[in-house]
């Protein structure tokens, strides 16, 4: 989901940000770097990306929070879980509230009256109010959203001090913005099959029939350039090894689409284009065209037809190419696509500089891209149970994952049941064996706080693909592919 | 027209069936006896008696079909809950507490308020509490008039208490009922009143609850709010100590050794005050104490175990370690 605050931030502050990310690490451009200066003084919380992550909360509802910003406070799950920032001058809390009155109109009367919100401005809409206001320094803003039918409302608050509201403010308004509470419903695994079956049975049903060609954006973050591609025709398939390389099937597997990027290392673009005809996969060519800074490539390969497009930076350092292969017979279906891509695919653009182009730069990339974060602790009668919250975030089923949460080196293997789907966060649960003085007997460390001594411990990532019918999951827009 | 009525009464009359058949077992294996909400017919089943191996199919199966069924979910958190799936339990309860279903809102209301080794959970009891007893349950309105007489949650007041005492005890709810009665004994959130405390306590007396009978036995001891009448505290405090009431024990003990309400005993005295003491009654241990170092009664008490053949030293009113013990042997009493 960061990835598409990224989309939405302004042509202007992705100049900016793009200056300052070379300034910084490069030490070159020093007119971007004061340029850069000014803008993050007061923002540069803000301008950085939080890194949204989907919290579950035990009662099947889920919301996305800055985990970059915050980390999460040890304490009992279920109503809620508490997140401080890094010097504690600022707390999320996402809870699930019980209606406490015979309406949930009553219910934000009553709130009013409570200490923490007496005061505060109230505004509201069907489903949902929203409180804000503060005492002295201090700020809140509260979210509410419910079904009447419902007895749980599911809500955020937000507490900061004055200082920090540029950091805070563009955190709350993307909170409030994305939180409302049939968006915030959570498919159990069963709902997901239905619905990603009936999908699936609609779609295959659509392409029997001629169909106007759906075009979503396909962003790749990991070298930093985007495209739109025939959604409904074309599906991603897991992500590689080589995070510069994408490729899209169609249903049928017959039609494909590999999208790459990264560096050329060659001199020159008719150096690059002869390599390339070198290798003899272009026998049949029909169809050559080259420009400054790009070629295309049109012809036959057996009963298949293909095109292919190479487009560079500005020195060629770098270079991006889309190549679709489509049955010769479908050529008139094709045709369009063919058209519409070499048209788009015609100017060399990038996200953000992303160095060489093919290195991970996001957090959230540490380890296969699966994080896994502190949770609760909980013991009694000498046996703990730590609960993490495990996070998918490639492209990839996670099956199962080792952890090591006390760097005991005692690994454990975790096979979450069902497993974690791209984007989605579940929590686990760990039992530990406590000794005599009631903390872990598998390790020798004995700080005060156990929570400090676990560090994201975790290693044995394992993925299985991402079956196409699943993947419809994105269209509802909570992954990768924005809309 | 006829022709469609006919089919489609028997179809929807089968899926009624299938429905009452997989509720109904999940019912059968699961439900709380003591729900108010339970369908009619229904017995409901104790925690320890729940046959796990059953219940959680069949209550999974209901809560699969009928997932809007909170009834399900509950049963099926209950059957959970016994085995020591406490996780899956809870996810159950909050299933069925957001679908409104007051006996899930209370049950998730005493885990919170009784969460061990964890940060103090007592606000979200309060209101968890608050959420069921707005629907009427006696119980979460006896808990949450608990939680404002304690503090916990809630600030303390007494008249909230009082107030949610109330509640259920129009309900019938014995502990209500008892808590309300001593509210008015002690004055506290309400005007203070014998005669409503020994009305209260009456009432849940006959409903079995052992503390209210041991109360309506001091009432009646003094006079207060009732005739005076040693004998009917007597019978009070013995119908308690059946029940288990420790404190019933002791002061059973005391109206038999002065001789009130029943013959003077003093072997009963003494054999009331040791089951007491056994069970840590500091008072009836020092009771005990003065018994024994009393030469008169001691010899009294020596006379019955020789009668009875649990004693054979001296008549001397020295109540010593071979008394004690022979006292120990008659009554197989700690």
């Amino acid at each position: 989901m960061w990835l598409r605050s990224i989309l939405h931030r302004t042509r202007a502050q992705y100049g900016v940000a793009a200056c300052f990310s070379r300034a910084a690490y490069k030490f070159r451009h020093a007119a971007c770097l004061s340029l850069s200066l000014w803008f993050v003084a007061g923002n540069a919380i803000a301008q950085q990306d939080p890194g949204w992550r989907n919290y579950v909360h035990e009662l099947g509802w889920q919301i996305q929070y800055p985990a970059e910003l915050f980390s999460p406070a040890p304490n009992p799950s279920g109503l809620g879980k508490t997140y401080y920032n890094e010097n504690k001058s600022a707390k999320l809390v996402i809870f699930s509230a019980v209606k406490t009155a015979d309406s949930y109109q009553a219910y934000q009367q009553n709130l009013l009256r409570e200490p923490r919100y007496r005061g505060a401005t109230l505004t509201q809409g069907a489903g949902w109010f929203a409180l804000s206001g503060g005492q002295s320094t201090s700020r809140f803003f509260a979210k509410f959203v419910f079904d009447e039918t419902r007895y749980f409302a599911r809500a955020f608050l937000l507490e900061y001090d004055q200082s920090q509201s540029a950091t805070y403010n563009p955190i709350i308004t993307r909170l409030a913005a994305n939180f409302s509470y049939e968006g915030s419903n959570w498919e159990s695994e069963e709902d997901r099959r239905i619905r990603a079956t009936s999908r699936a049975l609609t779609i295959s049903d659509a392409v029997v029939e001629p169909q106007k060609t759906e075009w979503r954006l396909y962003e790749n973050t990991a070298v930093g350039w985007a495209l739109n591609y025939p959604a409904n025709k074309l599906f991603p398939t897991p992500i590689t090894r080589n995070p510069g390389v994408r490729i899209f099937h169609s249903t049928d597997e017959q039609s494909t689409f590999i999208v790459t990027g990264g560096p050329s290392r060659m001199t020159s673009i008719q150096d690059y284009r002869d390599q390339l005809i070198s290798h003899g996969r272009h026998e049949d060519l029909k169809i050559n065209q080259v420009s400054a800074n790009w070629f295309s490539l049109t012809g036959t390969r057996g009963s298949r037809s293909y095109f292919e497009k190479y487009l560079f930076s500005p020195d060629a350092s770098d270079v991006q190419s889309i190549a679709l292969e489509y049955p010769t017979s479908q050529l008139n279906e094709y045709a369009d696509i063919v058209g519409k891509l070499d048209a788009e695919f015609s100017i060399y653009k990038t996200l953000e500089s992303t160095g060489t182009g093919v290195e991970f730069t996001t957090a959230t990339d540490r380890i296969n891209g699966v994080t896994v974060d502190t949770g609760n602790w909980q013991e009694s009668s000498g046996d703990g149970t730590l609960s993490l919250t495990v996070t998918n975030n490639t492209n990839g089923v996670l099956k199962s994952v080792q952890i090591d949460p006390f760097r005991s080196g005692q690994w454990r293997t975790v096979k979450p049941a069902p497993a974690i789907y791209p984007g989605e966060s579940v929590q686990i649960e760990i039992a530990v064996v406590l000794a005599d003085d009631g903390k872990p007997a598998e390790t020798m460390h004995r700080p005060d706080n156990r929570m400090e001594w676990w560090d994201n411990m975790h290693r044995g990532v394992v993925l299985s693909p991402f079956q196409r019918q699943e993947e419809f999951k994105e269209e509802v827009g909570s992954w990768l592919f924005g809309s | 027209m006829l022709v469609g009525t006919g089919l489609l009464a028997p179809t929807a009359g089968v899926a009624d069936a299938n429905q009452a058949s997989i509720m109904g077992r999940c019912d059968a294996l699961a439900a709380n006896p003591l729900n108010p909400d339970n369908p009619a017919g229904v017995e409901g089943v104790k925690y320890s008696s729940i046959d796990i191996g059953q219940a959680i199919p069949a209550c999974k199966s209901a809560t699969t079909k009928y997932p809007n069924e909170p009834r399900m979910h509950y049963q099926l958190g209950r059957a959970l809950d016994a085995v020591g799936q406490k996780q899956l339990a809870l996810n159950e309860y909050f299933m069925a507490a957001d679908l409104g279903y007051r006996a899930a809102l209370f049950n998730l209301g005493t885990i919170y308020r009784d969460r061990k080794n964890s940060p103090d959970r007592s606000n979200d009891a309060a209101s968890l509490f608050l959420a069921s007893a707005l629907q009427g349950y006696a119980p979460a309105q006896f808990n949450l008039g608990l939680m404002y007489e304690k503090g916990r949650g809630v600030p303390q007041n007494d008249s909230e208490a009082v107030y949610w005492y109330q509640l259920s005890a129009d309900q019938g709810y014995r502990n209500g009922e008892f808590n309300l009665g001593w509210m008015y004994e002690k004055g506290r959130g309400v005007a203070q009143s014998y005669k409503q405390a020994a009305d209260l306590y009456s009432d849940a007396s006959h409903k079995g609850h052992a503390s209210a009978m041991y109360r309506l036995g001091i009432l009646y001891e003094g006079g207060l709010g009732t005739p005076k009448s040693s004998h009917e505290a007597l019978s009070q405090y013995l119908r308690a100590a059946e029940k288990g009431e420790i404190r019933a024990l002791t002061a059973a003990g005391r109206l038999y050794r002065d001789g009130q309400g029943a013959n003077k005993d003093v072997m009963e005295a003494a054999i009331l005050f040791r089951t007491a003491a056994a069970s840590g009654d500091r008072q009836a241990a020092n009771l005990m104490k003065k018994l024994f170092v009393n030469q008169d009664i001691a010899r009294e008490l020596q006379r019955q175990l020789k009668r009875h053949g649990f004693y054979d030293g001296k008549i001397d009113g020295a109540f010593g370690r071979g008394s004690q013990a022979a006292l120990g042997d008659f009554c197989q009493c700690g």
